[in-house]
């Protein structure tokens, strides 16, 4: 190949030129110094729905019913040859009539005129309008986005922030120059509520995940948050990102803690309460009682023979006062059983499980491996709670003729298995029971939180043909042997 | 031998309750030939007064200061073997019978059935025991 061929010719040139600018998306004009349109591509007359004949020789100021009557970008434009300046990036927002608002970015330089003339002006102009529109929708977008008290943060596939709103700047303290950049779970020291690969997991199979969070703070504070995240994909299924919505409900949780607490305390004090007045029944009315049968008794051994109507109606106060008697026990140890405090956990259950399966007919099957040693005081009255607690809901909703009591003890911790062969809990029922809401707890759901304070657990497992509860606890300290002592020293100066 | 049967009985009562041990007192002396030789307020002092008074029989509360009724129980059978123990409780616990039982009473009554106490006195000082009757059937 030589020189001479490389050498395009200028009437060739000039074809080219004119195929390269109708077929390019941008409209470009050519203006005489007079500004009156040489030529526009066929983009040009799209964009500003002209035809050629209203246009050609025409001063651009009066093309499509004065639509360029822009005067700012008309001296601009004659600028361009008088004053041989360029027109650079020249933003134009313009309302063209019959055309619509447009957003436009315009160049212009002189040049050459094909015949040699002259010079001209060639304009290109950039419809950035729908570009415009999407950055102004944006832009409301995230005015929105700001004015949530959630914070709110966009991330890539990656977990880089993209985005951070006002409320996230408020939740976390940092602000969106600070966050943007960072990955997330690190730059928040997130602990995850369930295993990081299934957050993940779940994300990106369902497209969303729900759940709560505890995040750290610029100022160091641990706060937990409810987090909602969504796979953002793009229209061929790309995944752009996730938006993550978070609230912080630390002090919602606290207030739950706060209730849960109270709830042990309560059970606490009302077991406490329980146990002063059964004391108070077994050792004082109690006392009081069978001091009345004995003188009544002794007043019957008296007139017995010497007055028989007499001991006829002595008969029937002794059997009124044994009545009363018998009755003031049997609710104080219901209240309280004494052989918990005396005899131990394993005693105390054979005799509320022997009265049981007389009251109840439910046959129960009691194993107690629990060794010598005492347990605490506590935990000892608690595994008796719960056991009085299952074995009446046994009797109550199961309809099962069998159950089994099981606590055994290894290494510290004592676990307490209640079973039976019943109907089993419905769904429902069984879910409120095994949640740790801010409901204030009566029944099993109150032993939980005891339990939950004393370091333990409790869990409930149930389906059609038995249910079992089953609770771990520390052993924790204990003074007394099993067994040894049954029967207590009563202390100086107490009823 | 009848005679030896049928000779009045020394009985020592131990509570810590004034109004029990005074209508014990008044119970047991409707059968004449009965002495109650005296009383205790806690296991220590029963133990001293089993050894000082020598008495035939002992009716004996289980809930008690210093020392309760079931560790009282074998020492004083120890240092008077002849005597024997009524156990006169307001416990109602199977478990408290068999702990009794070892211990070395010879009855066990609850203060509730009271009206028991003279036949169940009877027949512990006749050196029979006496664990049945309605207060083991209700003491499951």
């Amino acid at each position: 190949m030589n020189t001479d061929d490389r050498k395009i010719k200028p009437i060739e040139a000039r074809a080219y030129a004119e195929t390269m600018a109708e077929t390019i998306r941008e409209s470009v004009v050519v203006l005489d110094e007079d500004l009156r349109i040489l030529s526009a591509n066929r983009a040009f007359m799209e964009t500003f729905r002209v035809t050629p004949r209203e246009i050609e020789n025409r001063p651009m100021n009066e093309i499509g019913g004065g639509q360029w009557n822009v005067p700012g970008l008309l001296s601009s434009l004659r600028n361009v040859l008088r004053q041989k300046t360029e027109l650079r990036n020249y933003e134009l927002a313009h309302e063209f009539p019959g055309v619509g608002q447009k957003f436009l970015v315009l160049n212009a330089r002189q040049i050459a005129s094909h015949d040699g003339s002259g010079r001209s002006i060639l304009l290109a102009i950039e419809d950035r309008t729908e570009e415009r529109r999407t950055i102004e929708d944006l832009r409301k977008q995230t005015e929105l986005l700001q004015l949530a008290h959630d914070a709110i943060i966009v991330r890539d596939a990656d977990s880089v922030i993209l985005f951070w709103n006002r409320g996230a700047q408020e939740t976390y303290g940092w602000s969106a120059a600070e966050a943007c950049g960072n990955v997330s779970h690190h730059f928040l020291s997130t602990e995850f509520s369930e295993a990081f690969e299934q957050v993940h997991e779940k994300l990106f199979s369902r497209g969303w995940w729900e759940g709560e969070l505890v995040h750290l703070t610029k100022d160091g504070k641990r706060i937990v948050v409810t987090s909602r995240q969504v796979l953002q994909r793009d229209q061929k299924g790309r995944m752009i990102g996730i938006l993550e919505i978070n609230r912080d409900i630390t002090s919602r949780k606290d207030a739950e803690e706060a209730l849960r607490n109270l709830s042990g305390r309560l059970l606490q004090l009302q077991d406490e309460e329980r146990r002063r007045i059964a004391r108070e029944l077994h050792d004082s009315t109690g006392q009081s009682l069978a001091a009345l049968v004995i003188h009544l008794s002794a007043v019957n051994a008296r007139v017995s023979e010497s007055d028989p109507g007499a001991a006829e109606m002595l008969r029937e106060a002794i059997d009124l006062s044994q009545k009363a008697s018998d009755e003031t026990r049997t609710l104080s140890y219901l209240l309280y059983p004494p052989t918990l405090d005396y005899a131990g956990l394993k005693s105390a259950l054979e005799w509320y499980i022997d009265g049981f399966t007389q009251r109840s007919k439910v046959k129960v099957e009691l194993d107690v491996s629990i060794g010598p040693q005492r347990l605490a005081e506590i935990v000892e009255r608690t595994l008796f709670r719960i056991v009085q607690e299952a074995l009446t809901n046994i009797f109550r909703h199961s309809g099962s003729e069998f159950a089994k009591v099981r606590i055994t003890r290894e290494s510290g911790v004592v676990r307490l298995e209640v079973t039976d062969n019943g109907k089993g809990i419905p769904d429902d029922v069984l879910a409120a029971l095994n949640s740790s809401g801010g409901q204030l707890g009566v029944g099993i759901r109150g032993m939980r939180e005891r339990i939950r304070q004393l370091g333990g657990w409790l869990q409930i497992r149930s389906r059609p043909g038995g249910t079992t509860i089953i609770t771990s606890l520390p052993v924790g300290e204990s003074v007394q042997a099993q067994g040894s002592g049954p029967v207590p020293t009563r202390p100086a100066g107490s009823p | 031998m009848l005679r030896d049967l049928m000779a009045g009985l020394r009985i020592l009562i131990v509570d810590d309750e004034k109004a029990v041990r005074t209508a014990l007192g008044r119970l047991l002396s409707t059968r004449g030939e009965w002495v109650v030789v005296g009383e205790a307020t806690d296991g220590a002092e029963a133990i001293g007064k089993a050894r000082e008074l020598k008495p035939d029989v002992v009716i004996m509360d289980l809930t008690l200061p210093e020392l309760n009724g079931l560790a009282a129980t074998p020492q004083i059978k120890k240092a008077l073997p002849s005597a024997e123990i009524l156990i006169f409780t307001q416990h109602e616990s199977s478990q408290m019978v068999r702990e009794a039982q070892n211990a070395g009473a010879s009855g066990y009554l609850l203060k509730s059935q009271a009206n028991w106490l003279v036949t169940a006195v009877e027949a512990i000082g006749q050196h029979k025991s006496f664990f049945e009757g309605k207060n083991l059937s209700k003491a499951r």
